[in-house]
């Protein structure tokens, strides 16, 4: 299908700034895609692709080459993370925002380990309401893009709570994803703002690519996560990373949205993200000293001085302690969170997650019976699926509750490819 | 490739501004099929502003507020039931979607004055030839299903029609789901009950969007609250769409009134039941003289489409499209103008300038006597010598009806909801509530007749005698 004639004019006339090469390259993937692949854009897509990328190139010979699942219109790429993925601002053809990963390692098995990592939480996919929306689509060629809801907002380090009102909120709301998480013995491994968004009145946990089992953290392991939000043992060294370093880095989170400043830093203090081996050492150095022989400077004393609220600052100074034995388990942050900040907490009655047993349960009992495949839209059937891939990989005990996902299974049949 | 704006806004004069967003803007694309918008030339209450002047509205903008409603229940119950629902049975995006197309396209089929059409031409239709005729497949069975209802798959399933063009553009089996939807079948079984029953989005929009064209007080209730109480609740092991019990007894009390209050002021209001009788007395006239091999007008070449279904003749989709009120109209205007035949011809004048029967002002129980003593045939024979014309029969109108606020059949059934744990709250019948069990005894209107005004005197006489 031909795109506008004054869309087409307008790439070409971005094009002549552009060496030749890029240029001929450019010229020759669009009209493959349009002519020869017949995989056609919207005038949306292209002039969203031009906005932010006509000056890279490069990138926007990507984004024409790119086969994205056929639901959806990729807008913009929006970052790489590591080696291991992309991550492109998209838009369902339903008009819903979205977020499309693309995980970017050379076989197709290696793609899919990595994905199959970022789907472990989601064993209740899309059911848990603090833990973000997922789907995985195809595209024509068969390769798995993870789709996620595009949240309106997304926090930052200079995200402020403005009041332990809005802090609750945010310590509860994440505290349920981490008791859901630690429950199925997975630890997320990666709290920070950037991973933490807020859609229709909650906040919701993002980005799993860390996030596994707890024994496949050991000790010995290269501590992961930012190092904002990253527990004193980590730090340290002395123990991998486990739910008490999640219990930490929520806390830490929390702490930075009331006092302005991450537990071992100070205000204002330059935290390096991407930087050199030798930069990063020397500032782990540095905060695992603070860790060590000013942790009271840094963290009790700033949490006295900054947090009024008597029940919010007994509970940061507990998930924030030192060490990761006495701090409370993310059951306890919760059970903590719902006694001592109740009167500020918007979902209170609203989080309880559905049982996996209750669901099977309700599942057997009220979809229709017979085949599925024959009554289920391809979307529903995908999120059926998606559901029971996520019962399975909770390795469920009862012999009635396999039963039943045994039965579901068979009548929603094999995937197709 | 066509993308779909984020949002579409419609406003409606009793809902306000109607937003759709993401995959429920798709309403808007369909919305210009042409099937849909015949029934911009379909009146929602037929002859009813001949009573009522201002109540002109058509069936698109009543369809369309029905598919607003619809979202707004679908939005309702998916927010509520994800406490206590598993994600699959949860209504979502496309669900809310597939409901308020199922509501746009629920009186694709109706014919020209609707209920008219339906009670005076296609009584009593011969379904399997219909179906055939139809192009519709021999399953499921069809038996149940009212003429309007049949026309309205075949529309949907049709290969050939815009509409189904435009939902399979969408999605591959979206024309057949939508159809399956309006009969009852969908995988989520307790949704389509939203698309008929005794509280459904259908009677939702249209007590309020009637009472507020007619210009009435009647048939006002509170939309609002009725959505915020409904929810999903558990009944026989089945799941079904209902109202919280602690708070609903009022306002589906108040919304079952509101109908009924509205049926008996406005929809059935005398003049406009004589009116409508008369148009199906008019058309009775043509069916018989076609059944006797002659046609009502000189040119046997006009109204094709009017002729074969006058005639009971089943007729294909293409031309059920061509049927709506204005080309009714147009015909009822030709036969007062152009007929050969005086009794076509003179009640055709009579309803276009009007002159409409007059209800005889007598007791309901003595037309009940007389007819069932001696029969209609002395009543015709009076009319028929008051008139000066061939054949009383069609100078008389009966109106029997009867009214049924909670229906006994479970299908239909408003149901009550306990409070939800882990799972669905308990479900049971509104109609056996100590609140609203009253509502449910089937309701006798009086019975009535409508005739010329020349013949009342004798009419009332005789009756009396």
């Amino acid at each position: 299908m031909a795109l506008d004639p004054s869309l087409l004019n307008e790439i070409r006339t971005k094009m002549t700034a552009w060496d030749p090469k890029q240029r001929t390259a450019v010229e020759h993937a669009l009209d493959h895609r349009l002519e020869v692949e017949k995989r056609a854009m919207s005038e949306d897509e292209v002039a969203s692709l031009l906005r932010v990328h006509g000056d890279e190139p490069d990138t926007l010979l990507e984004l024409i080459k790119l086969k994205a699942p056929e639901e959806f219109e990729v807008l913009c790429r929006m970052s790489q993370i590591g080696s291991q993925k992309v991550v492109y601002d998209a838009r369902w053809k339903n008009g819903r925002p979205v977020v499309l990963k693309r995980f970017i390692e050379e076989s197709v098995q290696a793609q899919g380990h990595l994905l199959e990592r970022e789907l472990q939480p989601h064993p209740l996919r899309m059911t848990h309401p603090h833990i973000i929306e997922t789907h995985v689509f195809r595209n024509e060629d068969g390769e798995k893009f993870l789709v996620e809801k595009k949240l309106p907002d997304v926090l930052d380090d200079g995200w402020r709570a403005g009041g332990v009102a809005e802090a609750s909120n945010l310590l509860f709301d994440i505290a349920l994803a981490l008791q859901y998480l630690h429950g199925r013995d997975l630890v997320h491994g990666d709290i920070k703002p950037d991973n933490l968004g807020f859609d229709e009145e909650r906040y919701v946990l993002l980005d799993f690519g860390v996030c596994r089992k707890q024994a496949q953290f050991d000790a010995g392991a290269t501590a992961t996560g930012s190092l904002r939000t990253r527990a004193p043992e980590l730090l340290i060294g002395s123990t991998g990373h486990g739910f008490a370093s999640d219990v930490f880095a929520l806390g830490a989170v929390v702490f930075n949205s009331l006092v302005g400043a991450f537990p071992l830093f100070n205000p204002g203090e330059d935290i390096p993200r991407v930087s050199t081996l030798e930069e990063r050492r020397e500032k782990e150095n540095e905060i695992s000293s603070r860790a060590k022989d000013a942790y009271g400077h840094y963290v009790t004393e700033r949490l006295q001085a900054h947090v009024e609220h008597e029940g919010m600052r007994k509970l940061l100074s507990r998930m924030l302690a030192a060490n990761p034995v006495e701090r409370p388990t993310a059951n306890e942050v919760v059970s903590k969170a719902h006694s001592a900040l109740v009167a500020f907490i918007r979902t209170v009655g609203k989080h309880e997650s559905i049982s996996i047993e209750e669901q099977l349960s309700q599942l057997d009992a009220y979809l229709p019976e017979g085949d599925l495949k024959s009554v289920l839209s391809k979307r529903r059937l995908m999120a059926l699926r998606s559901t029971l891939e996520g019962f399975r990989a909770s390795e469920l005990e009862g012999e009635r509750e396999k039963e039943i996902l045994a039965g579901l299974e068979r009548r929603i049949g094999e995937e197709s490819a | 490739m066509a993308v779909r704006g984020s949002v579409q806004r419609v406003q409606d004069a009793v809902h306000g501004l109607m937003e759709f967003r993401g995959l429920e803007a798709s309403l808007i694309e369909v919305m210009s099929a042409k099937e849909l918008q015949r029934l911009r030339r379909i009146r929602q209450l037929g002859l009813v502003h001949l009573v009522f002047p201002s109540a002109e509205h058509s069936r698109l903008v009543h369809s369309l507020g029905a598919a607003h409603v619809a979202l707004r229940f679908a939005r309702r119950l998916e927010h509520v039931s994800q406490d206590f629902l598993a994600f699959p049975l949860r209504p979502d995006e496309e669900t809310r979607r597939d409901l308020a197309l199922a509501a746009l396209c629920h009186d694709l089929g109706h014919g020209p004055l609707s209920h008219v059409w339906e009670q005076e031409v296609v009584r009593n239709f011969d379904v399997p030839a219909w179906v055939e005729k139809l192009g519709l497949p021999s399953r499921p069975n069809w038996g149940e299903k009212k003429w309007h209802e049949l026309v309205g798959q075949a529309i949907l399933l049709n290969p050939e029609t815009d509409i189904h063009r435009s939902l399979k553009g969408q999605e591959e089996d979206l024309p057949s789901r939508i159809a399956g939807m309006l009969r009852g079948a969908y995988h989520l079984e307790y949704l389509p009950a939203l698309l008929s029953g005794d509280v459904d989005v259908d009677r939702c929009d249209y007590v309020l969007r009637d009472a507020n064209a007619a210009g009435v007080q009647y048939g006002r209730y509170d939309l609002d609250w009725l959505i915020s109480i409904s929810t999903i609740g558990s009944r026989n092991d089945q799941l079904v769409v209902g109202f919280d019990e602690r708070k609903a007894p009022r306002i589906i009390e108040q919304f079952l009134v509101a109908r009924r209050a509205l049926y008996d002021t406005v929809f059935w209001h005398r003049t406009a039941r004589s009116a409508e009788g008369m148009v199906g007395v008019l058309l009775q006239r043509v069916g018989d003289l076609l059944r006797e091999g002659s046609w009502v007008l000189a040119d046997n070449s006009e109204f094709g489409v009017y002729r074969a279904a006058l005639s009971g003749t089943p007729i294909s989709v293409d031309q059920v499209l061509q049927l709506d009120d204005y080309s009714l109209w147009v015909l009822i205007m030709a036969i007062a103008e152009r007929s050969d035949d005086p009794i076509a011809a003179d009640l055709a004048k009579r309803i276009v300038s009007r002159d409409l029967f007059k209800s005889v002002p007598i007791e309901p129980k003595a037309i009940q006597d007389f007819t069932g003593r001696r029969g209609r045939a002395p009543l015709e024979e009076l009319v028929a010598d008051c008139c000066g014309v061939e054949d009383g029969a069609y100078y008389l109108v009966f109106d029997q009806r009867e009214f049924e606020t909670l229906s006994k059949d479970d299908a239909n059934a408003v149901y009550l909801v306990g409070e939800a744990g882990d799972s669905p709250g308990e479900a049971t019948l509104a109609r056996d509530h100590h609140e609203l069990e009253q509502l449910g005894a089937p309701h006798q209107l009086e019975p009535a007749l409508y005739a010329p005004v020349e013949a009342i005197e004798k009419l009332v006489e005789v009756l009396r005698s």
